[in-house]
This record gives C-alpha cells, structure tokens and sequence, in this order.
C-alpha cells in the first residue's frame, strides 16, 4: 500500500521558481568539493544545470536556497581543509542539509537519486514523486556521465565504450586534481 | 493483426528465438514456406526499435537480464526480479525446495537479446557422462556426430576464437578449420591472471590438474579471420535493420543485458538475414501466443498450433485466436514455454519426461581485491576462463565446473561502492582517490557447476495458475544436489588456491542475499544463482520410454512434430547451452527436409 505523505511536512515556501546564476555558481563551487571533480570536469559532463534543476525540484527552492547559502560560507574558506571540516560541520553534519548533500555525492558519482531518509521526509519535505520507489536515475545522461566510471578509469556499461580490444591494456588514468575548487 | 488461419505452410515454428530463427532460415533457404510464430512483440526488428530498448537501459541502467525490455502482460516472460519461493503469484510458479533462478525474454528474437554471448563447445566426455564416469546419461549421438555442425553454428552465429586455444580442453575440429573471427583480445585482468598462474596445479580427488587461463569463444564480434571458410573469409554481421557492415566489439561492457552496438549476435540478425533472401517463403507473426497443439488423437500427427493475439504489447489487449497449419510444426520456445505448451496440449508425453529433467548451472561468485591495479569495469562481461576443469575423474563424484573471468569487476560494484564509501563519511578528492584505489583492484570469477538430470527437477502445469491470457502458467519444481553442491564446493577451493597464488585478498563471503539462494552442504554454505541455461525439459535419447525426442530433435510420439531448443539435450556439461542447441537445431533441419 502507498504511503501516504507526512501530515507534519510543512508545504514549501515560496522561493524562486528557477536557480538564478549565483545559485548555479555556488552549486559548480559545491559539487566540486563534494565530489573531487574540477568544476571544468563537472561542466565537461553537461551535468551541473539539470542536476541543480532536479535538486530545485525535488527538495524545493526553499531548502535549495538554504543549502547553497550554507555552502557560500563554507566554501568562502581559501584553505582547502578548513573548507573541507566547514563543509562537515556545516552541510555534511547537519540533520536538515546532511542527508541532501550526501543524496548529492551520489547523484553526481551513480547519476540516481536516493530518496532521502523517511525521518528526514517526515521532517522537512517529501521529496518523491513515487513514495514507494526506490532509487531513480535521473536521465540518461545523468548516468552515462557519473563520476564514479571516470574516478576509476572505466566507463559506464552501456555507454562510451572505450574501443576495441582497449580493455587489453591499461586504461589512461585522469590525475586528481590537487585542488578542486580553483 | 494478421493471422493465417486457412494457409498451408510447409512448417510452423513456434518461437523466434535462436533455435527458431535458425531453423527458418535453413528451412528457406531450402525453397520451403514457413510461418514463425512469437509471443512476444518484435519492437527490435528495425534499428529504432532496438534503439528503444538501449534508451530504456539507459534510463534505467541494471545489470538484470530483462532490463531492457518493457514488461509485456500478455507473454510475460519469467525474470529474475519476481522470483520467490514458494510463490504462486510470480509468473513461474515456484514450489520446489529451492527457487529456479534463471529466466529468459520472450521478445522476436528471443533471450539472445540478453546472453551474454559465450560459445563454448561442449567436451567429448559431455556426451557420454555415463559410461566414463557412471552418473548422469550418455546422449545417443557423440561429440563427433555434431563437430560439422558446430561449425556451422559458429558460422552462423559469428563466433569469435583461435582453435588452438580450445585444442587442449580435447576438441578435435575438422583439418584446417578456423572460427569465423580470431580470439576476443584478452582483458587486462586476464593478463593478470595468465601471468600469476603459471604452472599451477590443483589436486580433485587425488589428482592434480592443470588450471590455465583460456580465451572464451563467444558470439560477439572481433576480427574477421581471412583463412576462414577455405580462405573465403567471414563478414562480420552487427548494425541489423540499418545497414549490413560488421562492428567490430568496441566495449560497451554490457553485452548481458543488451549489446548497444550489436556486436553480440543475437536472433534478429538470422531472422532479418532469413527475410531478406526468402521474401515471401518467410512470414513472421508477432504477438501470437501459442495455446496448443491439436493432437489428431487417431494419426497422432499435429494438425495445427492454435494462437492467441494482443493488440498492444505495452497492456493486457487480447484481440483474437487463430490456428495455423503446417506439414510439419517445429517448436522452439525455450525448455520452459516448449514444456508448458506440451503439457497443456497433452502432447508429446507418453515417456512423462516432458518437462522433467530441468537444469542450470548453479552459479557461483568469487571475488578479492588484486594486489595492484588490473582496471575491470571494461570490456565484454568475460574473454577467459579457466577451463582445464570442465573434465576430469572427479566426475565420478562431483560435477565439474567453468570459471569465467569477470572483467566486470564486483557484483553490484562500483554503485555499491560509493554508497559503502559515502555512508563511511567520505567526500571530495578522499572519495575519489578512495574509489580509484579499491575498484580497480576488483576481481571476480563466475563459476558455472555442472548439474545432473533429475526426473525431480521439473516443470508443471497446473490450471489453478493461468497468465492474463487464460493459458497455465509454467510451474517450477528445482533442487540442487550433493553432486553438484560438492563441485561447488572444490570450485571454492581452486577460487581460494588461485586467488592465494595471485596475491588477491579474498573477500569472499557468503550471507543471505536478494537474488541468491543461500545452500549449504557439509558445514559450508555457498550463495548460488541461476545462468539462465534452461535445459533438459524434452530431452533426446535412444527411445520413446525414456526420452521425448530422438537425436534430429523429432519427437517419438508425433512424427511431424519437433522440438528445437536447450530442452532437448539430455545433460549440461559446462558449456553455455547456447551453441550446442544451435549445432543440434542445424541437424534438426537437415531432417525435417527430407520429411517434407
């Protein structure tokens, strides 16, 4: 039977309907440290504006804009692991924009979204179409570019194949880059 | 929808799977006129239907056979995300005391949409279990009898490999023969393995073997060999419906569940091949779902196929019944739908071994971490195996087995990965590094365990369990034997003795799991699935006591009826079914030519 959505999840205030530039350019900076990936790798996926569109929908503006504002300030710091430890104290470890920027990670490495957790739902927000469904891939090319295939030199079943035979030598291994956010 | 109700055709196959569209197209090319009944929807026959099908992958990528392909309500096909046990509510009913794992596509074309591709020969000593080793049953033809049609069948799949690699497994191939293509090149992780085995040997019930790691025949494309066919050499067959050239493989790493290139062969490109040179002579009605054979009760002769149609594969649409008629009636719907189609006609049946005898390989996974970098995650699902144990004296009292070398890494992996290294609180360059550092020292081998013929081992049919269409649905009633959980056992201890030689950590571990049965035998217990090789529901054998068809696949109780498919051979072996249904299926059509 279908759950039914959580009486105590407030309805989302009104926020901008779309991401405006900043938005867009506090996600890049974000998405990058979350994930490793230069914001140049992560432009190079065509990913960024349908995931951050994705995330505006599915968690709503409000929260969105709460996320990006946090994330502003912990991204303010020039020195990368000062950067890192506000990011967990301020986004990783919070009970409200924790399990969004975790959700996230693994949307940009798997191209799903997990739904997040039924306590967090009940919370904040519903934050599914489906409540019964489990993992969603967000598009095709959400998939066909997550980072997990490039972090381990492969590529996804399915998609850019690496050419005949290739699979006989090594692959050619992207360096990490030293620091992600510049 | 069309139907033929009133045509005379020469023969009527029922299923347009590999066995089906290789008989239709050695039947035409014969001057013969055939109908070719399929169940499902032929939505892959043109480029833009098979498109469809990557699209729908894409959108949602798994690993899972059927993914690809859009549940059809009015020919479901059995699939290994509904599978409980007991359950009556899954389309094959389970009641046994363990699930039958595999399942299969009922689509034109068949579950060839999904193989995996592999084309392994059966050995000489597949063919006579029996009498060398005492279990089992020996065929009545050897492995001699069906060489030149293993040729032919690799032909007519396109099989990629080097004679020279299969030679020391004990196959013997005519002078001067080559596969059409050369060896698929060996992965990476291959190389790794090849490298660290050297010289090792295992001992299995005191004697030691050999363990080598051989190149995989398989039906996927690689390069042409030029010697091939008394130097006439072979064109490469991929892109069907949107020019003839062959791709080569170029990678795509998900040949099961769907090549998105068509560099694995499957059914479609015999059928399209068949139509393009027999026009007319060939008619293929999709979305017919066959109902029953008409039994003449006094010539014992079929008399016709009675038929169900749907308007739309995507909903529950039935719009008709027809029956069509032939000389002769070929079915060739898989070891499960052959069986239940069978079993409701009351056909075929006089020995009761319709439907028994039900097999698999019980599969196994290994898997540990390389002591360096080998990169998986690329290439076809597997090019090597170790193979030196597919025979021996141990199967005097265990079954042998086939290690394949997953170039795909974990199962479940990388996914599950980052899920593991996210929760663990990673992010950022220690997520990526992390990543990089675990998953490209990822290997797995997947173990095939040969299984024996089990009258036990069966499909049913019970009318308390129909499909949406009112015909029974397939009843499965599956058990694992010592026999083969004792293979299962020794393939762990060659996995654990390689991966120790190798230097890989073994990370093995077995643990109730979605998907897998959990088995245990002697204080141990193994994690096995299903190969999805349905086989043995209508086997051949010597006479109408105790087999359904003889060795030209023609049943003992209906002389213009035959039955073309896995279910027909008597016993597995380690060998992927796929080629030696196709070698017999080409035999086959040699002998209802000269019945017509």
């Amino acid at each position: 039977m279908a759950k039914k959505p959580p009486v105590a999840a407030t309805p989302p205030a009104a926020g901008p309907s779309t991401p405006s530039a900043g938005d867009r350019e506090v996600f890049l900076t974000l998405s990058s440290a979350l994930t490793g990936f230069s914001p140049i790798e992560l432009q190079g996926t065509g990913n960024p504006e349908p995931l951050l569109d994705f995330l505006w929908t599915i968690i709503g503006a409000d929260i969105c804009s709460e996320l990006l504002t946090v994330a502003a300030s912990a991204l303010a710091h020039s020195d990368e692991s000062e950067r890192d430890q506000a990011i967990r104290t301020t986004l990783w470890s919070s009970p409200k924009l924790g399990p969004i920027v975790q959700a996230l990670v693994r949307l940009w490495y798997t191209g799903k979204w997990n739904p997040l957790p039924a306590q967090w739902q009940e919370t904040y927000r519903w934050d599914h179409p489906d409540p019964n469904a489990g993992a969603i891939t967000v598009s095709p090319q959400a998939y066909v570019e997550s980072l997990v295939f490039a972090a381990i030199a492969a590529h996804p079943p399915g998609a850019k194949a690496t050419g005949h035979g290739s699979w006989a030598f090594p692959p050619i291994v992207t360096a990490i880059p030293v620091t992600v956010t510049t | 929808m069309s139907t033929h109700n009133g045509d005379m055709f020469d023969v009527v196959i029922v299923g347009g799977g590999v066995a089906g569209a290789l008989m239709a197209d050695a039947l035409t090319a014969a001057g013969r006129h055939v109908l070719l009944l399929e169940a499902g929807a032929d939505r892959s026959l043109d480029i833009d239907g098979y498109q469809s099908y990557v699209d729908q992958y894409l959108k949602a990528p798994s690993g899972v056979p059927n993914a690809p392909f859009p549940p059809n309500p009015n020919a479901p096909s059995a699939n290994v995300l509904d599978i409980g046990n007991p359950s009556t509510s899954s389309y094959l009913v389970q009641q046994g005391a363990l699930p039958f794992l595999s399942d299969y596509t009922r689509e034109l074309g068949g579950t060839t949409l999904h193989w995996q591709g592999a084309c392994p020969r059966m050995l000489p000593n597949d063919f006579k279990l029996k009498s060398v080793y005492g279990q089992g049953i020996d065929w009545p033809i050897e492995y001699a009898e069906l060489e030149p049609y293993y040729e032919r069948a690799e032909g007519a799949l396109g099989v990629s490999a080097d004679v020279e690699d299969q030679q020391p497994l004990g196959l013997t191939f005519s002078d001067g023969y080559v596969y059409p293509m050369h060896r698929m090149p060996q992965s990476y992780v291959d190389q790794f393995f090849i490298r660290k085995l050297e010289g090792l040997s295992v001992t299995l019930e005191g004697r030691e073997y050999p363990v080598r790691a051989i190149s995989l025949p398989q039906a996927r494309n690689s390069t042409p060999n030029p010697a091939y066919d008394g130097g006439r050499g072979y064109e490469a067959v991929s892109y069907v419906g949107d020019g003839d050239r062959g791709l080569r493989c170029q990678g795509n790493s998900a040949c099961t569940p769907l090549c998105p290139v068509q560099a694995k062969y499957n059914a479609r490109k015999t059928l399209l091949k068949a139509r393009r040179a027999a026009g007319d002579r060939l008619s293929i009605v999709s979305q017919a779902v066959a109902s029953q054979l008409i039994v003449n009760r006094r010539t014992r002769r079929i008399d016709g196929v009675r038929y169900r149609t749907y308007a739309d594969p995507k909903k529950l649409t039935p719009s008709g019944e027809a029956i069509a008629h032939g000389r002769i009636y070929v079915v060739a719907a898989n070891a499960i739908e052959t069986a239940r189609l069978l079993l409701v006609s009351g056909a075929a049946n006089r020995s009761d071994q319709v439907g028994r005898n039900l097999m698999d390989h019980p599969y196994l996974y290994t898997w540990g971490m390389a002591p360096e970098p080998v990169y998986p995650y690329r290439g076809p699902d597997t090019t090597s195996g170790l193979e030196t144990l597919r025979d021996g004296a141990f199967r005097s009292t265990h079954a042998s087995f086939r290690m394949s070398i997953a170039n795909w890494g974990w199962s479940g992996s990388p996914g599950a990965d980052v899920d593991q290294f996210v929760a663990s609180g990673l992010f950022g360059r220690a997520l990526r590094q992390k990543l990089h550092d675990a998953c490209t020292r990822h290997v797995r081998f997947g173990i095939m365990v040969e299984q024996l013929p089990d009258p036990d081992n069966r499909i049913t049919v019970n009318p308390a369990y129909v499909d949406a269409l009112g015909i029974p649905r397939p009843v499965a009633t599956y058990n694992i034997a010592p026999y083969s959980l004792d293979g299962a056992r020794a393939a762990r201890e060659v996995s654990a003795r390689v991966f120790e030689r190798a230097g890989v950590q073994d990370c093995t571990e077995y643990k109730a799991r979605p998907g897998f049965q959990l088995v245990g035998r002697d204080g141990r217990t193994f994690n096995l699935m299903g190969s999805g090789h349905i086989v043995g529901t209508h086997r051949l054998g010597t006479d109408a006591k105790s087999s359904v068809v003889n060795s030209y696949l023609q049943t003992w109780d209906h002389p213009n009826l035959f039955l073309a498919g896995a279910g027909a051979m008597p016993t597995i072996g380690t060998s992927n079914p796929t080629l030696t249904t196709a070698a017999l299926t080409l035999r086959a059509a040699e002998q209802v030519l000269r019945e017509l």
